[in-house]
């Protein structure tokens, strides 16, 4: 397939994927994490089907780069809110700390496997545990949301949940700063700054990026104008980040938190941001799946389930002290825990992005690590997850019964076209009553 | 809000903080050349299409406060950036931005043939054909010389004259609009 065709494909994706996933009112239908795009990618990818070709793929590294940091700066700009609200700085806590040890019980795990199955030398290694440790930390919002929408589900545990999994986001992309500080981009001059230097600077260019967007975005009423201010400094901050080294992502991270922080006009910008999300997030998740490949070089399998293995006990810790802070007995803690499984945008991103940055073995297994945390948590998490606010009460039984639930909006409809009875043709209609008739039939006010 | 209110609206810290922006967009892509000068590949396309987007957009705001259209302010801060003066876009850069160019010459063609009607053009070919002819003219002339030069310098030149036409016509017609409304 040429790059031409390819990124008409694409575009017809966002366009009419978004179209569907919009019109489904927060994907009342199909898959939870948007797994069916990536598991898309990786059929037609060159390793299946080969319906995208290597060198197709290659040309659209750059694309695929500004597209991975255009999604960090919308997580970027809504992070630590939930619900229109912001998250409470304990929650924060409580999610930015389950994820770290996501992180280092994960990144350890893989790591010493790696480390007895693999010649790979130290810094390989590291870069490996802690790309490992990147892609396991979160647990995505949007399968979160998709059951407690689903479900109607409403109470303290919904919340915690909630609020817990926008806190997580931080982590991941912290961990890719560090990535890109210890293997900079090939397109950019390493240049002999300490760690601590680099990631000063990143954070730097983020936050002189993010006021001016801020500061621009709020002296500019006019729409068209706002559009060339955000990409323009998006796209500013993404470039010289690049070239210095830094990790364009985690620039733009910063960049969102700081200008949505600052502006006056965070909801207009979010809701500007947030118009993109999806036409931007469905084509990177298949470019994300064709980008995948299992090695046959060296013994990944074991790596992969140690990985797998590591955030699910990571995941069932988490479980546990949600359970202890919120002191709900009925809610067990595995279920909680298997309940926190779902992967989704966020690491199949960070997998990508250092499977673009490293260009090497490892770069290809953080990101088939990525992939197949995204398929196990899509099959086990939300299961769990229902199951868990259903214990807690948070479900009506009759809703969470239902083997294939209905959204409630389907419900209501289905409900209104019972009140109204059987369409009659005009044949069959009574015939319209005058003002004077109608005033007889009412309800009488006596 | 039209473009002429929303420009008249804007205060003088308004522009204060345009400027500052400008200066911070400047600053930082000039200290990542300086840090960083070999040729950037695809990084440094991003990062000039983005440098280009904003000073372009920020330079023609704070001129217009001057009276000054809104082309001279996106010429300005190219011949600035550009490889001759400050060298923020490199040449290869510039290569690279071309389907970049060719994609908005097209939609200012597209959007100035779509913006034509054929009626309001017969009600007013005097009026048009006495303002808009020195404007024409002017890229007439313009045009000429370029053509002269094209032995020299290339195509690339005499390629973007249609592009600057379309976008003063434009401009022009957009401001003539604001005008009537504001009487």
């Amino acid at each position: 397939m040429s790059p031409i065709l390819l990124l008409t494909g694409l575009l017809a994706l966002a366009y009419f994927g978004t179209m569907l996933v919009e019109r489904r009112s927060m994907r009342g239908f199909g898959l939870p994490s948007g797994t069916e795009f990536l598991l898309v990618g990786v059929l037609i990818g060159p390793r299946f089907m080969g319906l995208i070709s290597t060198p197709a793929l290659t040309s659209f590294g750059g694309l695929t780069a500004v597209a991975l940091a255009w999604l960090a700066l919308i997580i970027g700009a809504h992070y630590g809110w939930a619900r229109g609200r912001r998250v409470p700085a304990r929650r924060m806590l409580l999610g930015v700390g389950l994820a770290s040890v996501a992180v280092v019980m994960t990144g350890a795990a893989a790591g010493l496997v790696a480390w007895l199955v693999t010649d790979l030398d130290w810094r390989d290694l590291l870069l490996l545990a802690m790309g490992v440790g990147a892609v396991s930390a979160e647990t995505t919002r949007h399968a979160v949301r998709w059951v407690i929408e689903r479900y109607a589900a409403e109470g303290p545990l919904s919340e915690l949940i909630g609020d817990a999994t926008e806190a997580d986001d931080a982590v991941p992309i912290l961990m890719l700063a560090l990535i890109a500080t210890m293997a900079p981009h090939e397109g950019s001059l390493a240049l002999s700054f300490p760690g601590w230097a680099a990631l000063l600077s990143t954070v730097g260019i983020g936050a002189a990026m993010g006021a001016t967007c801020a500061a621009l975005f709020d002296i500019e009423p006019r729409t068209t104008q706002r559009w060339g201010i955000v990409v323009g400094t998006g796209l500013l901050a993404v470039g010289a980040s690049t070239r210095l080294g830094l990790s364009g992502i985690a620039t733009t991270f910063v960049m969102g938190l700081t200008a949505a922080s600052l502006s006056r006009q965070r909801a207009a910008l979010e809701a500007l941001l947030t118009t993109t999300e999806r036409a931007v997030m469905l084509p990177a998740l298949v470019l994300a799946g064709a980008h995948v490949g299992f090695p046959d070089r060296m013994p990944f399998l074991p790596i992969v389930i140690v990985a797998v293995a590591g955030r699910v006990a990571a995941k069932l810790l988490a479980g546990r002290l949600f359970r202890r802070s919120l002191k709900q007995e009925g809610v067990g803690s595995r279920t909680l825990g298997l309940g926190l499984l779902p992967a989704g945008v966020l690491s199949v991103t960070a997998g990508f992005a250092c499977a673009l940055q490293l260009q090497t073995i490892v770069g290809e297994i953080i990101l088939a690590v990525a992939v197949t945390h995204a398929i196990v948590g899509e099959i086990v998490g939300p299961v769990f997850l229902r199951r868990a606010l259903r214990s807690a009460g948070e479900i009506r039984s009759a809703a969470a019964d239902t083997p294939h639930p209905v959204p409630a909006r389907v419900i209501e409809g289905a409900r209104r076209l019972v009140a109204r009875g059987p369409r009659l043709r005009s044949s069959e209609r009574p015939p319209k009553l005058r003002a004077s008739q109608s005033s007889d039939i009412g309800d009488d006010p006596r | 809000m039209s473009a002429l209110e929303a420009t008249q609206s804007k205060s003088a810290s308004a522009r204060l903080v345009q400027a500052a922006a400008l200066v911070v967009t400047f600053g930082l892509l000039l200290t990542a050349t300086r840090l960083a000068p070999a040729e950037a590949g695809v990084v440094g396309t991003v990062a000039g299409l983005g440098f280009l987007l904003l000073a372009g957009t920020l330079t023609s705001e704070l001129i217009e406060a001057l009276g000054i259209p809104h082309l001279t302010g996106y010429l300005l801060a190219g011949v600035l950036a550009g490889p001759d003066v400050l060298a923020l876009i490199d040449r290869a850069t510039l290569a690279q931005l071309g389907p970049v160019n060719t994609l908005a010459l097209s939609l200012i063609a597209l959007a100035g043939g779509a913006e034509l009607h054929i009626e309001l053009l017969r009600s007013t070919a005097r009026s048009l054909a006495t303002g808009e002819g020195s404007a024409f003219s002017g890229a007439g002339s313009s045009m000429v010389v370029f053509l002269r030069q094209r032995c020299w310098h290339g195509r690339r030149a005499v390629s973007k004259m249609p592009c600057s036409c379309f976008a003063q016509a434009h401009k022009q017609r957009r401001s003539l609009e604001g005008c009537c409304r504001a009487f």
